[in-house]
């Protein structure tokens, strides 16, 4: 059902070149209690901002004419409205632009509408101030003791070129850990901080997913200098973070 | 069949070296029997005249000979006269002719050599000839002569040789040979050596022209049939195999047109499909039936499924992103513990090797994700292991289920086939993961192969080259 109409709603603005999704987004989110208006090219887009100020713009990478990623370059010039993309294309190349160039988040076609709406709550939860901290997503690398983080990839490189994989569950750690660094993270701080990127939960204890962890980013896991425990606290990163 | 001796190569060093070889056993042997045919002949004009004086002698001293006797003797002039008709003295071959005649010692000997020209004359004036070099009862088969300044070196001019003997006073015996063709020295065998040695080295070099090429094909057709990618060879060599490189380049070219299309067509179709799917995904969400929408979901989502892995299978292996050293234990360590987070049985055994290999680890991630949930959905459950040997890196996913027929193992990398016979339909499956598992894996220099367990399960083991050491 529909939800009650009123002066709180927030407003997306959906900008796609296919009429389907044009419509059927704006029925979707207008179920779910947002305000949705649509355009169909970059210069409606333009007009669309101009006139209405959206809260958050849903944008489609590959449009004729005017591109979206070349229309989110000068929209995030412009204002600080969060932009979400979507694309039909997966590739990591796509992504990694989207980023770059000032996205805030990023969808693939065809994605699950909850995941979408998730996303968009998320977006505007962050950029509302309610969570605004230091957004990973917005630096593609990072550097510490002897790594570098690909955040777009999900992999680490050490000094000696090797590329070393990580699982969602040690990446999401990674992030929380590096956006708070020398910060004593106590471990419910970390289990609601890994609620609040959106993502699924730790599904074992936050002890296990960092000892797990370590063996893989420390030069000796009994000792850690990366990621340190605190008596009775916790767990801090006690490596300096560089942002590249 | 002994592996070196099985190339092109080898083979016709081979046979340039019998054919340079025999042609020279058998020219050998022709000039060998040719000699042995004069052997009876006097070898030089002394000899010659040395057996017509023995002759003359044995006649005592006639005043003439007749024809006969001369044409058999090879005797061109014999005439006693009151005075030498030989020039010069004739030194210590006089000496000789007088004790092989068994005439005293200070009997009066006179000679002269003629060639074909009378230059000869001079040259004998001008050096002592040597005794093996004139003398046929010292050394017939000496070294060649032929020491004169101007003769060709190994090669003697026909002779004739005139003596002139007093057997009495006033009275010489004056003979001259006829023209008296001297032995020719024979072919020694280090020309030969040389020679066959030179043959085999141009042999080797024309061989090694024509043979590159070859070598250069096949290994572009090792690339061809890996990725699909061709790169043009230099046409080179002779001309039928440079015939052969043109049709070769044709091909690939053909190939790699018709291959790339084909991924091109079924890329864009994927493409296309992902916005109707999302659009059918908003629709169902919105449906107010709770039944309706959960069983629309479940065909969408097997709809995407599909349309994903064509996408996959038609974009394996194109990527352009430069490969580079991957911890090959923390891609298969994460990629376990993900899988495991959504529920899926899978097992590490855990190891201490940490093979490093070239590569892409998003696309090994993928195509070993594939084979694990092809494990898990057929097999149960997966255990994986890692090792390490000859200069490899070997992930073993091993399953529970019932395995597959040795005969059907080879189909299942196929696109799009399910071996329905031994498996289960319900259990779902495109048919497409292995297949975009070996496109990728080969793409990385890898191998895939499938092995039966010993009792029931099966083994896939996927092998990828090592990172060569750095120096």
């Amino acid at each position: 059902m529909p939800e009650m109409v009123n002066a709180s709603q927030e407003h997306i603005l959906v900008i796609d070149d296919d009429r389907d999704i044009r419509e059927d987004l704006k029925s979707y989110l207008g179920d779910n209690g947002f305000r949705v208006s649509t355009a169909e090219n970059a210069a409606a887009a333009r007009r669309a901002i101009h006139n209405e100020e959206p809260d958050l713009i849903l944008l489609d990478v590959m449009m004729p004419g005017e591109d979206g990623v070349s229309l989110c370059r000068s929209i995030v010039r412009l204002t600080t409205i969060p932009i979400v993309f979507i694309s039909a294309r997966t590739d990591e190349i796509d992504r990694i632009v989207g980023l770059e160039v000032g996205a805030d988040d990023y969808v693939c076609k065809p994605f699950n509408p909850r995941e979408l709406l998730a996303r968009i709550r998320s977006v505007l939860r962050r950029t509302n101030g309610h969570d605004r901290q230091m957004t990973p997503e917005k630096t593609r690398y990072f550097e510490f003791d002897r790594w570098t983080l690909d955040t777009a990839k999900r992999t680490m490189t050490r000094d000696d070129g090797v590329v070393v994989s990580l699982s969602s569950g040690e990446f999401q750690l990674l992030t929380i850990f590096i956006a708070r660094p020398q910060i004593v993270l106590s471990r419910e701080r970390i289990v609601e901080l890994s609620h609040a990127e959106g993502a699924d939960v730790f599904d074992r204890s936050v002890d296990s997913q960092v000892s797990r962890f370590r063996k893989k980013i420390e030069r000796d896991p009994k000792n850690p200098e990366i990621i340190q425990t605190v008596w009775g606290g916790g767990y801090v990163f006690a490596a300096d973070v560089k942002k590249l | 069949m002994l592996k070196w001796f099985d190339t092109l190569l080898t083979r016709i060093v081979i046979l340039v070296a019998a054919a340079v070889l025999s042609t020279f056993v058998l020219v050998y042997f022709i000039v060998q029997f040719q000699m042995s045919a004069q052997n009876d002949e006097p070898r030089s004009a002394i000899s010659v005249a040395l057996t017509a004086l023995l002759e003359a002698k044995s006649m005592d001293w006639p005043d003439t000979l007749s024809s006969e006797d001369r044409k058999r003797l090879k005797v061109a002039e014999y005439a006693m006269s009151p005075n030498a008709l030989a020039s010069s003295g004739a030194g210590p071959i006089g000496d000789r002719l007088l004790d092989r005649l068994d005439l005293p010692a200070p009997t009066p000997v006179r000679l002269s050599l003629n060639g074909r020209d009378d230059k000869v004359d001079d040259e004998m004036g001008g050096r002592r000839p040597v005794p093996g070099d004139l003398w046929p009862g010292t050394d017939l088969a000496g070294p060649p002569g032929g020491r004169g300044k101007g003769g060709r070196p190994g090669f003697k001019p026909p002779q004739s040789v005139t003596v002139s003997i007093a057997i009495a006073e006033d009275r010489w015996v004056n003979l001259r040979t006829e023209d008296i063709r001297p032995s020719q020295p024979r072919p020694g065998l280090l020309p030969m050596i040389v020679l066959v040695g030179l043959m085999v080295g141009i042999g080797i070099w024309a061989a090694l022209n024509a043979i590159n090429p070859l070598r250069q094909m096949a290994r572009a057709a090792d690339t061809l049939a890996a990725d699909y990618k061709h790169a043009p060879l230099h046409e080179e060599g002779p001309s039928d195999v440079k015939d052969a490189l043109r049709a070769f380049n044709r091909m690939g070219q053909r190939l790699e047109t018709v291959v790339s299309g084909q991924r091109q067509l079924l890329a864009a179709i994927g493409h296309d499909l992902r916005t109707p799917i999302t659009s059918l995904k908003l629709k169902v969400e919105m449906l107010a039936d709770a039944g309706e929408r959960e069983r629309m979901s479940r065909a969408l989502a097997e709809l995407e499924r599909i349309t994903e892995a064509a996408l996959s299978a038609a974009t394996a292996g194109q990527s352009s992103e430069p490969f580079q050293p991957l911890d090959i234990h923390s891609l298969v360590d994460s990629l376990v513990e993900d899988l495991t987070d959504l529920g899926q049985d899978v097992r590490f055994d855990e190891t201490d090797v940490r093979p490093i290999v070239l590569g892409r680890s998003d696309e090994l991630t993928r195509a070993l994700r594939n084979i694990i949930e092809n494990a898990v959905r057929y097999g149960d459950r997966a255990t994986v292991s890692l090792a390490q040997a000859q200069g490899k890196a070997v992930i073993t996913v091993r399953d529970e289920g019932p395995g597959i027929p040795e005969e059907a193992q080879a189909r299942v990398f196929e696109p799009l086939v399910r071996l329905e016979e031994s498996r289960n339909r319900e259990t779902g499956g495109h048919g497409l993961g292995l297949h975009i598992a070996k496109t990728l894996i080969e793409a990385h220099s890898g191998g895939i192969a499938l092995k039966n367990g010993a009792s029931s399960g099966l083994e896939v083991l996927i092998s990828l080259p090592l990172k060569p050491a750095a120096r």
